[in-house]
């Protein structure tokens, strides 16, 4: 079966397969040329390899070093929390700290005692007199 | 034979074709936007982060209400499972949780009750078994992963939970309202609580009022997640981050504060007075100084406090006012020029009005008193000397004048309009004992307001409460602001004069600290019950200002049912002994 249908297909396109021959002979008088070309400048060729494989490393180091920094920025600002937390710690620490209950319980902790007798007067001459 | 199997199986390759065709142009144009929000919501993790609430500070900048860091604490089910030993069925496991956390959690629990010491042993139980009832109940839930067992845990707890190292626990941040001066000036400052969505909130006082500005904008955390849910953190794309609330300066001085809500809590509880408040305002300003209430609340613990305790009675409460609305009539009546300071009244006995009468609160007659003599001796019948002779319609636009019938516009949640009535409802008996504080009602702080304005020369201020509210470029300051001129400089300056010899020669002269130069005004009004009034309940006040010269401070102090009844006996030693302890922490020099 399948041999029929092949020989059908060659019967059929037998002017279009020469004509195909042709054109490649010339891709591959092409592909020969360029082979020479590779040949005359081994060079520039290599150079190109080697800015290409350079460029992958670049890319794959860069990409590694944003992973990493993304990291290291994560670490820094969980870092930044814990800084603002404490700071907002000590800020309350240090209200409660100076409120005026907590000093009016320690003040009496210490013993003082609230004065009974405090007037503020207008000195009627100059405290200080030109010497 | 060939030839038909080759064309079915052309057909059934276009047919293929087409119905995959088909399927991407459902999935990827008629259904587009459903599947790219499925696949956002796969590969990306958006979590809301709440803004920190802005602080509230008091004038000197220290803080009165600021936030601290509090945790939820939940369970993750499967994790709780995977940790189980062999042979340990995962009821048992629960058990063994609830018993390990149960102590910690219920001293977190009391810690959170209104008054821990005085709750009975078997309310302690109580609390202690519903807790463990709780944990082990949420553990216990079918058909649940992520668990709450107790939110706002303190960090104390959480080192304890954490050194239990109980698998499948875990910690979430959250905020919470922190009060350094707990509990001053609550009622004033207002609460945190929660809406309808569960987002914080503030309710009454300032946080109420401010709950705009303080509350600030909500971010959104994106992040890129795996496969297993977990946040690829070189992707992290925080694209709206929250925005903190603005902090507020308010016009509070701590120490005035701390000063008058001391003497009015010892007060009110010397006295036996149901509630009581106080206000110092600064007349040229209309600044808020202090402002207390009691009963006063813990604005931490405020859902276990009825409203009545969290409200500020100094801004909602209505009262008549009593004799220290003789102020107000008295400086219209001179005002008017109806009267002058030596206006002599007959005041030779009780007056008789449409059926009433009008008597003194000893039932004592001053016959052929001045204006000082009225003030001194409080002579109700001289006060409606005064309102007949400005008539009624000319009362009436002075009371309006003076701010009560209407809000003072205070920054602060909740206040109250006092109740005035409609001007064709007022009768002659009506005016007459509205010229002593009957039969109309206002809120502590309207009466603050009108005073302020005898003080300051005739202008009646807008009182505020909040001076600058502080965004992260600029300032936004409040500026004092002049409601109307209501009396004439000249008028005022005699009213001080009237009420200082209200105040030196009146009742409580003997209680009066030696060099304080105030005037003022006391007040002992009855309360109406079922449309009498009682004579054994009064509201008992004080409203004065000093010194008389240059005003620094105008207060009130007011007492609901005080026992003894009187304002000179009650209200007016209490405001003596804040205004010593004003003149001595501003360094006002006494008079000799």
């Amino acid at each position: 079966m399948s041999f029929r249908i092949k020989q059908k297909n060659t019967a059929k396109n037998k002017h279009h397969l020469s004509s195909s021959f042709a054109s490649l002979s010339d891709k591959t008088k092409a592909v020969a040329a360029r082979s020479r070309g590779f040949f005359l400048y081994p060079k520039f060729v290599t150079l190109l390899i080697l800015v290409t494989v350079g460029l992958i490393i670049t890319r794959i180091y860069f990409s590694n070093q944003l992973a990493v920094s993304g990291e290291r920025v994560s670490i820094l600002g969980n870092k930044a929390s814990e800084i603002e937390q404490d700071n907002y710690r000590l800020e309350n620490e240090i209200s409660q700290k100076s409120s005026l209950s907590y000093i009016d319980t320690k003040a009496n902790e210490m013993g003082m005692v609230r004065t009974n007798k405090l007037e503020v007067v207008k000195p009627l001459v100059p405290v200080a007199f030109k010497p | 034979m060939i030839s038909w199997r080759l064309n079915f199986l052309k057909l059934f390759f276009i047919f293929l074709l087409i119905a995959i065709t088909a399927r991407l142009f459902y999935w990827q144009v008629i259904s587009y936007n459903r599947y790219a929000i499925a696949a956002t919501a796969q590969h990306l993790s958006t979590v809301r982060i709440d803004a920190p609430r802005g602080r509230i500070l008091a004038s000197d900048g220290n803080i009165l209400v600021s936030n601290k860091r509090v945790y939820l604490l939940y369970g993750l089910i499967p994790n709780v499972k995977k940790s189980l030993d062999k042979n340990e069925n995962y009821e048992n496991k629960v058990n063994s949780i609830t018993d390990a956390l149960g102590p910690i959690l219920y001293k977190e629990a009391l810690s959170k009750e209104k008054d821990p010491d005085k709750l009975s042993q078997k309310n302690k139980e109580t609390l202690e078994a519903n807790i463990k009832n709780k944990i082990s109940g949420q553990l216990l839930s079918i058909g649940v992963i992520w668990v709450p067992l107790m939110s706002k845990l303190s960090e104390q707890a959480v080192e304890e939970i954490k050194k239990l190292n109980i698998s499948g626990l875990g910690f979430e941040d959250q905020s919470d309202r922190f009060y350094p001066e707990e509990p001053l000036a609550s009622s004033l400052l207002g609460f945190v609580g929660k809406d309808t969505d569960g987002s914080d909130r503030g309710y009454q006082g300032i946080e109420g009022f401010y709950n705009d500005q303080l509350q600030g904008q909500s971010g959104t955390l994106t992040q890129e997640v795996d496969a297993t849910g977990k946040p690829i953190i070189s992707v992290d794309t925080n694209d709206n981050r929250p925005k903190q609330g603005l902090d507020i300066r308010t016009t509070i001085d701590r120490t005035v504060q701390y000063t008058v809500e001391k003497y009015l809590v010892d007060g009110a509880q010397k006295f036996g007075a149901k509630s009581a408040s106080a206000v110092v305002m600064e007349p040229k300003t209309g600044a808020i100084l202090a402002m207390a209430s009691f009963p006063n609340f813990d604005a931490a613990k405020w859902n276990q406090y009825g409203t009545d305790e969290r409200d500020n009675s100094a801004i909602s409460d209505v009262y008549e006012p009593g004799s220290t609305f003789k102020i107000i009539t008295s400086s219209s009546a001179l005002d008017l020029g109806v009267v002058k300071p030596d206006t002599i009244c007959p005041c030779n006995g009780a007056l008789k009005i449409a059926g009433y009468s009008v008597e003194t609160w000893n039932n004592k007659y001053n016959p052929n008193s001045n204006m000082a003599s009225i003030l001194e001796h409080s002579d109700n019948v001289g006060a409606a000397f005064w309102a007949e002779k400005m008539g009624k319609s000319n009362f009436i636009t002075a009371v309006k004048n003076f701010g009560f019938g209407s809000l003072t516009g205070i920054d602060l949640q909740g206040e109250a309009t006092g109740i005035l009535k409609r001007n064709q409802d007022w009768g002659e008996i009506d005016l007459v004992t509205g010229a002593f504080g009957q039969g109309l009602s206002v809120t502590p702080l309207q009466m603050v307001t009108a005073v302020s304005a005898v003080a300051n020369g005739g202008k009646l201020m807008k009182p505020y409460v909040v001076q600058k509210v502080i965004t992260q470029n600029k300032e936004i300051n409040t500026t004092a602001e002049v409601v109307r001129t209501v009396i004439k400089p000249e008028t005022s300056r005699v009213m001080k004069d009237l009420l200082l010899a209200a105040v030196e020669n009146g009742e409580a002269k003997r209680i009066i600290p030696h060099g304080l130069r105030v005037a003022g005004k006391t007040g002992t009004a009855q309360i109406p019950l079922n449309g009498k009034y009682d004579p054994n309940k009064t509201v008992a006040s004080f409203i004065g200002f000093g010194p008389v010269e240059d005003p620094r401070f105008v207060m009130i102090v007011k007492y609901y049912e005080p026992t003894p009844i009187y304002g000179a006996e009650t209200a007016e030693p209490t405001f003596f002994k804040i205004a010593q302890e004003l003149y001595n922490y501003w360094g006002i020099p006494i008079t000799p």
